[in-house]
C-alpha cells in the first residue's frame, strides 16, 4: 500500500474548553500521528479522506453525549465525515490509560461503521486492510511506542 | 343566493379570475367564499371595520369580520353556552357544541383542514362545556391553539410552542422575531373574555368588541399599547453587540498554534464541520456577549498572536 500524499484518516478535535484541550491534547496528537502513519487509501477505495472529529465535552461548551454520531457521507468531495463524542468523564480523571483506550476504541468503532455505511451506500473501501491497520496502530498507541514527534511519558 | 361567481361567468365579465374572485368575496364572506357549496347553515353575518362591536352579537353564530375592501381579516364566534354550531368550508364541514375554545372551527374558516368533533371534544376530555365567544386569525399561520384559554397549561405550552415556532421561522430567514406585543394583547383579552364568562355566565357586548377588534389589530399588524409589529433585518454578522459568541483557538495537525478567533453560534451546540476543523483542533475558550469576547481577542491578538492571526493590530504588544 502507498501513501498517496494527503492523509487518508484524519482526527480532527471540537473541544470544549481549555480544561479538556490541556487533558486530551497530548493523547489526541499521539493518536492523529499513528493513524497518518498506518492508515493509508486502498487501491480500489473511491473515498479520499475519511475524516473524524472528537467533540470532546469541556468547561466552555459539553454536548452531553458519548460514542458516535452523525455520520455523513459526501460523494461528490469524496469523504466521509463522523463525529466521536468524548464525556467529561473520560478525561476529567486524568488517567491516561483510559483516556487512551476511549480513543482507540472509538475510533476502531467509528470506521468500523463507516465502512459499513459506505459499503451500503455503494462505495468500495477496503475494511479488512484498515482494520489491520488499525490494531497496528493500536499496540504502539496503547504501548506508547513508535509515536515519533510525540512524548512517551503519558504512562 | 345567485352565487356572484356564478353570474360573472355568465355574463362573461373580462376581467381576471383574481379580481372575479376578490370581487365576489365581498359579497360571499358569510358563507365562507364558497357558493357552490349553496350551503348558509346559520346565516352568518359579516361585519366591517366601520361597523359597531355590537354588530358581532346581533346574529350571532359565526361572524365575518371584513375590511373595506371585502376582505375577510377576521372571524369571531359568539354563541350561547352549548348551541349547536355547524361550520362549512374548505370541502368540509363540523357541527360542535360551541364551547368557546378556539382553534378547530377557526382553523376551517382560516383555509385549514377540515377537523372533526372528536378532535374538539378530546382536547376539552370529552367535556363540551363553557361558553362562547372565539375569533379566528384568518389567514394567520399561528398555530390556532395559541389563543386556547380554556386550559391554563395548554396555553402556557402553546405560547411556548408559538414561540418556538416564530423564532425558528425567523431564524430561518435571517431576521429577527418582531415584537410579539399586538398578538400579546389578543391573548391578554381573550383571556379577560374567558374570566368573564367564568364569572358571569355572560359576555358583554364590550368585550367580545374589544377582542375582535384587537385580533383585528394583531392580524393588520398595527402596533397596540406601544407594541411594535416592524420586521426587522438581522444585524450585521460584525455588528459589536450583546449578542452570544464564543473565543476559539485554532491548532493544525501538528498541534501548532494558529489563532485566536471569534465565532457567532445562536445555538451553542453547533458544530464546527469537519472541513471548518481540517484534521487540526479548535478549542472553545470562552463564551458570552460578542461586546465583551471581541474585547478578550483583541486583547490576545495583541499580545500572542497565531500565525493565521492576520489583523493590523496582532503582535502590537508581543513585548508585554
Amino acid at each position: 500500500m502507498t501513501n498517496m500524499g494527503s492523509d487518508f484518516v484524519t482526527l480532527g478535535a471540537d473541544v470544549g474548553g481549555k480544561d479538556a484541550f490541556i487533558a486530551v491534547n497530548q493523547h489526541v496528537l499521539g493518536l492523529r500521528t499513528l493513524l497518518r502513519q498506518e492508515c493509508f487509501k486502498g487501491t480500489g477505495d473511491s473515498l479520499d479522506e475519511i475524516a473524524l472529529v472528537l467533540r470532546v465535552d469541556g468547561s466552555v461548551q459539553a454536548w452531553g453525549k458519548t460514542g458516535i454520531g452523525n455520520i455523513s457521507l459526501q460523494k461528490k468531495k469524496r469523504f466521509v465525515t463522523g463525529d466521536i463524542f468524548v464525556p467529561a468523564d473520560v478525561w476529567s480523571t486524568g488517567d491516561a490509560v483510559s483516556i487512551r483506550r476511549f480513543l482507540m476504541d472509538q475510533v476502531t468503532y467509528a470506521i468500523r461503521l463507516v465502512v459499513e455505511y459506505v459499503n451500503q451506500e455503494g462505495i468500495s473501501l477496503d475494511g479488512e486492510s484498515l482494520e489491520d491497520a488499525l490494531e497496528n496502530v493500536r499496540q504502539l498507541y496503547l504501548d506508547g511506542t513508535g509515536i515519533k514527534g510525540v512524548s512517551d511519558e503519558w504512562h | 343566493m345567485p352565487g356572484v361567481l356564478a353570474l360573472a361567468n355568465r355574463t362573461r365579465i373580462k376581467t381576471s379570475h383574481r379580481q372575479r374572485r376578490k370581487a365576489a368575496s365581498a359579497h360571499l364572506v358569510y358563507i365562507l367564499n364558497n357558493p357552490l357549496s349553496g350551503v348558509d347553515p346559520t346565516g352568518y353575518a359579516a361585519c366591517s371595520l366601520d361597523d359597531e362591536a355590537s354588530c358581532l352579537l346581533q346574529d350571532g353564530g359565526v361572524n365575518t369580520i371584513v375590511n373595506k375592501a371585502g376582505d375577510t381579516i377576521a372571524t369571531t364566534v359568539v354563541a350561547d353556552k352549548g348551541q349547536n354550531l355547524t361550520v362549512t368550508g374548505n370541502g368540509g364541514s363540523i357541527s360542535a357544541t360551541f364551547t368557546g375554545r378556539t382553534g378547530d372551527i377557526s382553523r376551517v374558516l382560516a383555509g385549514g383542514p377540515p377537523s372533526d368533533i372528536g378532535a374538539i371534544s378530546q382536547r376539552t376530555n370529552g367535556t363540551l362545556d363553557g361558553t362562547a365567544a372565539s375569533y379566528a386569525l384568518g389567514q394567520d399561520k399561528s398555530p390556532g391553539s395559541t389563543f386556547d384559554f380554556m386550559a391554563a397549561d395548554q396555553q402556557a405550552q402553546s405560547k411556548a410552542d408559538f414561540e418556538a415556532y416564530r423564532a425558528h421561522t425567523f431564524a430561518n430567514e435571517g431576521l429577527e422575531p418582531f415584537a410579539i406585543h399586538p398578538l400579546e394583547a389578543v391573548f391578554q383579552t381573550a383571556q379577560g373574555t374567558y374570566n368573564e364568562i367564568d364569572q358571569t355566565g355572560d359576555l358583554s357586548m364590550e368585550s367580545a368588541g374589544t377582542l375582535a377588534v384587537s385580533a383585528m389589530a394583531a392580524m393588520l399588524h398595527v402596533p397596540m399599547a406601544g407594541g411594535r409589529s416592524v420586521t426587522k433585518k438581522a444585524p450585521h454578522g460584525n455588528k459589536i453587540d450583546s449578542r452570544p459568541a464564543t473565543l476559539y483557538e485554532k491548532y493544525d495537525k501538528d498541534g501548532n498554534f494558529l489563532k485566536h478567533g471569534i465565532t457567532r453560534h445562536e445555538n451553542p451546540s453547533k458544530r464546527y464541520t469537519a472541513k471548518q476543523i481540517n484534521g487540526g483542533t479548535v478549542v472553545r475558550t470562552d463564551r458570552g456577549p460578542r461586546s465583551e469576547i471581541v474585547k478578550k481577542e483583541r486583547d490576545l491578538v495583541e499580545r500572542d498572536p497565531g500565525q493565521d492571526n492576520r489583523e493590523p493590530w496582532a503582535g502590537n504588544r508581543r513585548e508585554e
